[in-house]
C-alpha cells in the first residue's frame, strides 16, 4: 500500500467541490421527511457489538495501515519511538455547515489543514487499531454537503453503496478495535437531522449534549477503539520516570530519575511513602522562634504561615508525601487568610502537619484529625460552637455543610465511576437536604481549645491580657459537655439519639459519612484531578474508587493504596495522554515555583525561608499555598472555562479559574526575575517580618548542573525539557529555544554571569511554553 | 416548563455557541476583533452607559445592613439577635441609637409605619440614599416561580420548583450571576455583552471584570477581559530583551501565543494573546485618563471601581458604547464576628460604591453609570452565638444618577423567625432565612432594560423571566421592578 493511498490528489480536489460552502440539505433530495431520508442508514445504524463482530472481511484497502508504519508517522519520525506509540484519528469540522471530516492519516490531515480552509481542525478525535489485528472502517463522501459516513460494517456498507448515489465510496479508512478487545471503548454515531452529516465521538457527554438539541439523532455505537497499553511496572525511559515523578511530586531530579528507573514505580512508591519526615512545620516554627511571647507579635501573625509551607514544599525531604499534602490541603481546605485566631501560623502548622502525616494513611483517620484540629475548628467555626437555646439561637451549621459538601459526599449521588445518578425522570439525586445539615450540626457543637498544657505570659504590650503558650494549636479541641446539644440529630438516614455523648455522636456521624459510597469517586476523582488529569474518564475515577473501597485487604478509605491506584493507572501513565488533545491539566503556579526551586538547587542560605505571600495576580503567582480564598479552593473541581473549546466539550479544567489576562502575565513577570535573580526578601536573618531596607537574594537556584552544560544549547534545553516537562516539549519548541539562545554564543570560559542569562533565559522560555504549563 | 434547570440553559449556549462557532471557524480572529461574531441583533445606541456588579462573596447579612428601625420592628429583631435591655446592641443586635444617622427616609413612607436604617458605618450609601442616587431593593433572591411559604413547603417541586442548591456559597453565587448553579458557563451580564458588544470598537472591552474569574461576565460570545487594579498589566519579556537578549525576548514573543493542538495549551495561550493586544490599547487609553475623584485607601473594592472608572474614563479611546463590569469584596460568610467584621466590610462597601458615584458625575456620566450589589444569599436571622448562617433572600443596593432613589423596592418582609402559621412568620423559610418576594431575574431584567435589552431580547439574557411579570400572568412580580428612570 503506498503512503499516499489517501493523498492522491484526485482525492481532495475531486471532493473540493463538495466542500464548497453548500446549503444545509437532507442526504436525499425529494419529499421525504428527514428522518426517512435517512432510513437506509438508519436502519442499520443502531449498531452493535454483534453487528460490528460480525463485519471486518478485512478485503477493503485498510489505508490507515500507512499510519502504522514508523516511517509514515512524523510523529514516530520526530520523537522517541516511547512517546507517541498510538496513531490518532482526527477530527475536522466544516465550518459552513457543520459537517464532519475523519482522518487516521497525518499526510492527509497536514493537507486538509493547509488547503482546506473550510474544515477547522479540532483534534484528535479517538485512536486507530493495528490494521492487521483491527475492524475496517469504510468511508463514504456526502456529495451534498461535503461530510464523511464512517461504518464498520460490511453490511451497511453495501447497502450504502447500493441505495445511497448521493455517498461516494472512498474505501477503507483507519481500523477501529475489535468489540471485544481489551480496554476496548465505544465510539459513539449521530446523525444531522438537517443536513444529513455525521457526527463520531468517544465522549458520551458530547454526544447527550448534541442530543439534547434536536439537530442531532443519537445512533447509538459505530465501533470500538483503544488506547494500546504499554504500562510496565518500570519506566523504560528517563522521560517516563520523570513524567511520573512530576505527578506523584513536584520535581525530577537526576538521581530520582535513576531511582526509579531502577526500582520500578510501586517500589519507589512504597519507599516514599515510609521515607523518614523531615522536621515537622510546626516544630520548625517553634525552633525559629515563632513561639516567643514578645513584641514582635508572633501569636497574631499570619507570614510564618507563609515561611513554613514554602520551606516544607522546596526543602522537606520527603517530597512525595508533601505533594500529597498540598493536594489534601486543596480538598479539606483551611486557609490562614480564614484563621485569625491566637497562634494563628501553629494552628496552620498543625493543620499541615496532619495533612502529611495522614497522606499515606487513613481518610478515616484524617477525618477525624481535621474535624477536631482547632485551624478547621476556627476556620469553620466548630471552635467555640454551641447548642441552640431558648433565645432562638441555632449551632453554627458552617462545618456540617461544608464536610458533606466538599470533605465527603458532595451535592448529588455519585455511581462508583463519579458519574451522577439519575432519578426515574432523570434528574441528579441530592445526598442531602438542609434538615441534614440543621441536624448534623448539632453533633459538632460542644468543642473549644484546649489550653491543658499551655502556660499564659503577660502580654509584653501590658494591656492586662495573658497569652497562652502554643501547644493547644496541635491537640484536639476539647469537649465540652454542658455546650453540647442534647438534641436528637437525624442525618442521611443515621439518628443520634438524644443526649448521646458527645465523642459517640462524633464517631456516629463521621462513620456516616466516611462509609457513604459518593467518598472513594468524590474523593477520588478530585485527587486524579490534582495529580494527573483535569477529566478523568469515569472508569479511570471506578478503579480509582474501588481501591478507595476496598485496597485488596478489606480495608476502606487507604490512602497509600488510593494514591498508588491513581499514580499508576492506565490512564496516567500510558502514552496516550501524550497525544490525546484534551488530556492533562495546567500545572499549579505554586507548584510550578516549587518545581522550579527543587530542580535547580535553590536553598534559603540563612535558613529562615523568608517567601512571603504569592498570590497577587499581577505581580506574583495568583496562588500561594494555605491561602485559598476561601474553603473552595483557588479553582471548583467542575470549573469549565467559558467560551473555549472546552466548553463546548463540556470538559473541566480548574485551574484555568485562575488563568486571566492579568495572571498570565504576572506569572511571566515575577518567574522572569526570580529565575535569574532568586528570591528576594529583607532582611533575612532575623525571624520577623521586615517591609524597608534592601534586598537580599536568600534564595537562588545554584543551576549547579546546568552551568557545566551551560555552553552546550541544545544539551541544556534537553535536559530542562527533562526536567520540568518530562520530554513534552515538541523538537519545533526546543530548536526555538536553542537558536535563540545561540544567538548570544557562550563557551566554557564565558562568565558565570553570562552562563547565568543563558540558563535563566532557557529556563523562563521552557517555563512560559504552553507544553510546558500543561502537564501531560 | 421551568427555566431554571441547567440543562436548558446550557442547551440554549450550546446552540448559540454551536452556530457562532460554525460561523467563524477555529481560525479565529484575533481576539479584539470578535465583534465580527456577535449575534445580528445589537444596540444600536450612541450614548454611553455602564453597569457595574458589586459583588459581595460569602453572603451578606441582610439584617444588620438594612436593620429594621421602628421600635416594634426594631424590638423583634433585637429579641431574635440577643440585643440588650432598653434598645441598646448586644449579641449580634446591632444598638437601635447607633442607626439614627443612617436612618433612611424615603420621599413616600413604607406602610405600616416600616422603617429601615443603614449600618452605622454606611454613611456614604445613606447619604446616597437622601440625595436621591441611591435606592434599596428589599427581599430579593433567586426564584424559579414565585413561591408562598405554603408552596415551599410543598413537596410538588414540578409544580414548585425550587433554586437549585439553596444555602450553598458556590452554587447560589452562580445562581446569581448565571441562573444556574456551578458549572455554568454563561451568565447575564455576559449575555448582555452579546447583544452590546458589535456597538463597541474593541469588543473585548465589553464585560470587564476588576476580579477574579467569575460566570457572570461570560456571554455565548462575549468574553471576560480581566484588568487589575493598576490597569493591564504588560509583559515585561515581550516589552524588552531578556536577560540582555533580543533574540530570547522574540522567541518567548512567540512562544507564549503559538496556537497548539493540545486543547488546554491552546486555550492558555489564547488568554495570554489578549493579554498582550489589550495591554497596548488598555494602557495607552489609560495615559490620557485624569481623574480627580479620591477614592478611599485600604479599601480593595475602592481600588477595583477606580480602575473600573479610570477605564470608562477612557471610553473614547477605547471605543466603548456599552460596558458590564464587575467587582467584589469578600469576606461576608460571617458565621463568627459578625459584629466586630461588619464595619470595615459594610463601611468599605459603602465608601467605595460613593467614591464611584462621586467619579462618575466628576465625568458627567452619573445618568450613565448604574452600580448594584450581588451576594450569594442573605444569611439567618437567628444568631449562631457570634454570627448567622447561609439564608436565602436578601437587601440590595443600586445607586446611580439614572436610579430613582430615596426609595424603597419590594415589600419589606415581617421580621420573624418563628413557624406558626401567623401571616408574620410566611417569609421566612427557617431561622429567618428570607423566602425572596422578588426575584434575581426582576432585578436583573430592571437593569437590563435600562441598559437597552429590549423586551424580546429579555428572555434570551435572563432564561427564567418570563415566569415573572404579565408574561408569567404575575403582574405582582413585575418585570421592571421601577428603580431606573
Amino acid at each position: 500500500m503506498p503512503d499516499t493511498d489517501l493523498l492522491e490528489r484526485e482525492h481532495l480536489p475531486s471532493a473540493s467541490p463538495d466542500l464548497a460552502p453548500a446549503p444545509a440539505l437532507p442526504p436525499r433530495e425529494g419529499g421525504e421527511s428527514a428522518a426517512g431520508a435517512l432510513t437506509p442508514l438508519v436502519s442499520l445504524g443502531v449498531l452493535g457489538a454483534s453487528l460490528l463482530a460480525a463485519c471486518g472481511d478485512g478485503s477493503g484497502e485498510a489505508s490507515g495501515a500507512a499510519a502504522q508504519r514508523p516511517g509514515a508517522n512524523p510523529g514516530a519520525a520526530t520523537t522517541k519511538a516511547n512517546e507517541v506509540p498510538a496513531a490518532a484519528v482526527y477530527r475536522f469540522a466544516k465550518i459552513s455547515n457543520g459537517a464532519y471530516f475523519y482522518t487516521g492519516n497525518q499526510a492527509e490531515k497536514d493537507l486538509v489543514l493547509r488547503d482546506f480552509p473550510d474544515f477547522r481542525y479540532e483534534g484528535v478525535a479517538f485512536y486507530q487499531s493495528p490494521a492487521q489485528t483491527g475492524v475496517p472502517v469504510y468511508r463514504f463522501a456526502n456529495l451534498a454537503n461535503g461530510g464523511y459516513f464512517y461504518t464498520a460494517s460490511a453490511a451497511e456498507r453495501d447497502g450504502v453503496i447500493r441505495d445511497r448515489p448521493d455517498l461516494r465510496f472512498e474505501g477503507s479508512t483507519f481500523a477501529a478495535a475489535q468489540p471485544d478487545a481489551r480496554g476496548a471503548a465505544p465510539i459513539y454515531r449521530l446523525a444531522n437531522l438537517t443536513n444529513g452529516a455525521y457526527l463520531y465521538t468517544a465522549s458520551a457527554p458530547e454526544r447527550d449534549a448534541a442530543a439534547a438539541t434536536t439537530l442531532w439523532r443519537s445512533e447509538g455505537i459505530a465501533f470500538y477503539t483503544t488506547t494500546p497499553s504499554s504500562i510496565g511496572a518500570t519506566p523504560q525511559s528517563d522521560i517516563e520516570a520523570a513524567r511520573f515523578l512530576l505527578q506523584a511530586q513536584f520535581s525530577a531530579s537526576d538521581a530520582e530519575i535513576s531511582a526509579v528507573r531502577a526500582k520500578g514505580y510501586s517500589a519507589w512508591l512504597d519507599e516514599q511513602f515510609n521515607a523518614p519526615t523531615g522536621v515537622k512545620a510546626w516544630d520548625w516554627l517553634q525552633g525559629r522562634g515563632y513561639g516567643a511571647i514578645d513584641t514582635r507579635n508572633y501569636y497574631n501573625a499570619e507570614y510564618p504561615t507563609d515561611f513554613f509551607a514554602w520551606q516544607q514544599l522546596m526543602a522537606a525531604p520527603d517530597a512525595l508525601r508533601k505533594r500529597l499534602a498540598l493536594a489534601l490541603s486543596e480538598f479539606f481546605v483551611v486557609s490562614i487568610e480564614g484563621v485569625s485566631s491566637l497562634w494563628r501560623s501553629q494552628s496552620m502548622a498543625a493543620y499541615w502537619d496532619i495533612l502529611a502525616t495522614n497522606a499515606g494513611g487513613s481518610f478515616r483517620k484524617l477525618l477525624d484529625d481535621i474535624t477536631l484540629c482547632v485551624a478547621m475548628g476556627v476556620y469553620l467555626n466548630t471552635r467555640g460552637n454551641q447548642k441552640e437555646d431558648a433565645r432562638g439561637r441555632q449551632p453554627d451549621e458552617n462545618y456540617a455543610r461544608e464536610v458533606m459538601q466538599l470533605f465527603t459526599i458532595g451535592l448529588y449521588q455519585l455511581n462508583n465511576d463519579g458519574t451522577e445518578k439519575r432519578d426515574a425522570s432523570g434528574s441528579r439525586i441530592e445526598t442531602y437536604n438542609q434538615s441534614d445539615v440543621s441536624n448534623l450540626a448539632r453533633v459538632f457543637t460542644g468543642y473549644d481549645n484546649d489550653f491543658s498544657t499551655d502556660t499564659q505570659t503577660a502580654n509584653p504590650f501590658d494591656d492586662g491580657r495573658q497569652i497562652y503558650s502554643t501547644n493547644f494549636t496541635r491537640l484536639p479541641m476539647r469537649f465540652i459537655a454542658g455546650r453540647h446539644s442534647t438534641l436528637e440529630a437525624k442525618f442521611l438516614g443515621t439518628t443520634v439519639a438524644p443526649g448521646t455523648p458527645g465523642a459517640t455522636a462524633l464517631k456516629s456521624a463521621l462513620d456516616t459519612l466516611f462509609n457513604h459510597a459518593n467518598v472513594g469517586p468524590f474523593f477520588g476523582r478530585q485527587m486524579i484531578q490534582r495529580l494527573v488529569t483535569s477529566n478523568p474518564s469515569p472508569a479511570y475515577v471506578g478503579r480509582v474508587a474501588s481501591v478507595f473501597n476496598d485496597n485488596g485487604a478489606g480495608v476502606r478509605g487507604d490512602l497509600k493504596a488510593l494514591f498508588t491506584a491513581i499514580l499508576l493507572d492506565d490512564e496516567a501513565r500510558g502514552p496516550q495522554g501524550l497525544t490525546s488533545p484534551g488530556f492533562g491539566k495546567v500545572r499549579e503556579p505554586m507548584i510550578r515555583l516549587v518545581q522550579w526551586a527543587r530542580s535547580f538547587g535553590l536553598t534559603s542560605v540563612s535558613g529562615s525561608w523568608k517567601i512571603t505571600d504569592m498570590s497577587s495576580p499581577s505581580a506574583r503567582l495568583a496562588q500561594s499555598p494555605l491561602r485559598s480564598p476561601s474553603v473552595f479552593n483557588y479553582f471548583r473541581p467542575g470549573y469549565v472555562p467559558p467560551a473555549t473549546a472546552l466548553a463546548l466539550a463540556g470538559a473541566a479544567a480548574p485551574e484555568f479559574q485562575i488563568v486571566s489576562e492579568t495572571t498570565v502575565s504576572g506569572y511571566l513577570n515575577f518567574i522572569q526575575d526570580v529565575t535569574r535573580r532568586g528570591i528576594a526578601v529583607k532582611n533575612p536573618l532575623v525571624p520577623y517580618q521586615v517591609n524597608a531596607g534592601a534586598d537580599v537574594f536568600d534564595m537562588q537556584a545554584s543551576y549547579v548542573n546546568e552551568l557545566a552544560i551551560a555552553p552546550d544549547a541544545g544539551a541544556l534545553v534537553q535536559r530542562l525539557n527533562l526536567l520540568l516537562c518530562a520530554g513534552q516539549m515538541s523538537t519545533q519548541n526546543q530548536s526555538l529555544i536553542v537558536d535563540a539562545l545561540t544567538v548570544s554564543p557562550i563557551t566554557a570560559t564565558s562568565s558565570d554571569s553570562a552562563k547565568l542569562d543563558r540558563i535563566a533565559s532557557a529556563v523562563l522560555l521552557v517555563m512560559a511554553s504552553a507544553e510546558y504549563l500543561v502537564q501531560k | 416548563m421551568h427555566l431554571l434547570r441547567p440543562e436548558f440553559h446550557d442547551r440554549r449556549a450550546f446552540l448559540r455557541r454551536s452556530s457562532q462557532l460554525a460561523l467563524t471557524g477555529a481560525a479565529l480572529p484575533v481576539a479584539l476583533n470578535l465583534a465580527a461574531m456577535g449575534e445580528a441583533a445589537a444596540f444600536t445606541a450612541t450614548d454611553y452607559k455602564a453597569l457595574v456588579c458589586v459583588f459581595l462573596y460569602g453572603g451578606s447579612d441582610y439584617a444588620n445592613s438594612v436593620v429594621t428601625y421602628d421600635s416594634p420592628s426594631y424590638d423583634l429583631y433585637s429579641a431574635v439577635r440577643g440585643g440588650g435591655a432598653g434598645q441598646t446592641a448586644g449579641g449580634i443586635a446591632l444598638g437601635r441609637s447607633d442607626l439614627t444617622a443612617t436612618l433612611l427616609t424615603p420621599t413616600a413612607a413604607l406602610a405600616s409605619g416600616r422603617q429601615y436604617a443603614l449600618h452605622p458605618a454606611m454613611t456614604g450609601l445613606a447619604g446616597l440614599f437622601s440625595s436621591g442616587k441611591a435606592a434599596v431593593q428589599l427581599n430579593v433572591g433567586p426564584l424559579v416561580v414565585p413561591l408562598t411559604k405554603t408552596q415551599y413547603n410543598n413537596p410538588d417541586r414540578k409544580t414548585y420548583p425550587l433554586p437549585p442548591k439553596l444555602f450553598s456559597h458556590n452554587d447560589q453565587q452562580s445562581v446569581w450571576q448565571s441562573s444556574s448553579p456551578e458549572g455554568s458557563t454563561v451568565g447575564w451580564g455576559g449575555n448582555m455583552g452579546d447583544l452590546a458588544m458589535s456597538g463597541n470598537s474593541n469588543s473585548l472591552f465589553t464585560c470587564i471584570s476588576a476580579t477574579g474569574n467569575s460566570v457572570y461576565l461570560v456571554g455565548d460570545t462575549a468574553l471576560q477581559y480581566q484588568v487589575s487594579t493598576t490597569g493591564a498589566v504588560p509583559i515585561n519579556g515581550v516589552k524588552s530583551a531578556v536577560n540582555g537578549s533580543a533574540a530570547v525576548k522574540t522567541a518567548l514573543t512567540t512562544l507564549i501565543q503559538q496556537t497548539r493542538t493540545q486543547v488546554l495549551e491552546n486555550e492558555y495561550n489564547k488568554i495570554t494573546q489578549r493579554s498582550i493586544a489589550a495591554e497596548t490599547q488598555i494602557t495607552g487609553a489609560l495615559a490620557g485618563v485624569a481623574l480627580a475623584t479620591a477614592f478611599p485607601a485600604n479599601n480593595s473594592l475602592g481600588d477595583q471601581l477606580k480602575i473600573v472608572a479610570r477605564l470608562i474614563a477612557a471610553r473614547g479611546a477605547l471605543g466603548s458604547k456599552r460596558q458590564v463590569f464587575f467587582v467584589s469584596l469578600g469576606g461576608f460568610d460571617l458565621h463568627d464576628n459578625l459584629i466586630a467584621q461588619q464595619p470595615g466590610l459594610l463601611g468599605n462597601v459603602s465608601s467605595a460604591m460613593t467614591a464611584f458615584y462621586n467619579a462618575t458625575v466628576e465625568m458627567g456620566l452619573a445618568d450613565k453609570v448604574t452600580s448594584f450589589t450581588t451576594s450569594d444569599f442573605g444569611r439567618t436571622l437567628s444568631s449562631n452565638g457570634d454570627g448567622s448562617d447561609h439564608g436565602w433572600g436578601g437587601h440590595h443596593f443600586v445607586v446611580g444618577g439614572a436610579v430613582k432613589g430615596k426609595a424603597f423596592y419590594g415589600t419589606p418582609a415581617p421580621v420573624s423567625n418563628l413557624d406558626t402559621s401567623s401571616p408574620d412568620d410566611q417569609w421566612h423559610v427557617g431561622q429567618g432565612r428570607l423566602l425572596p418576594s422578588t426575584s434575581v431575574d426582576q432585578y436583573a431584567a430592571t437593569l437590563a432594560k435600562w441598559f437597552g435589552v429590549s423586551a424580546t431580547e429579555m428572555a434570551g439574557v435572563l432564561p427564567n423571566i418570563n415566569h415573572f411579570g404579565t408574561a408569567g400572568g404575575r403582574a405582582d412580580y413585575p418585570s421592571d421592578l421601577g428603580f431606573l428612570a
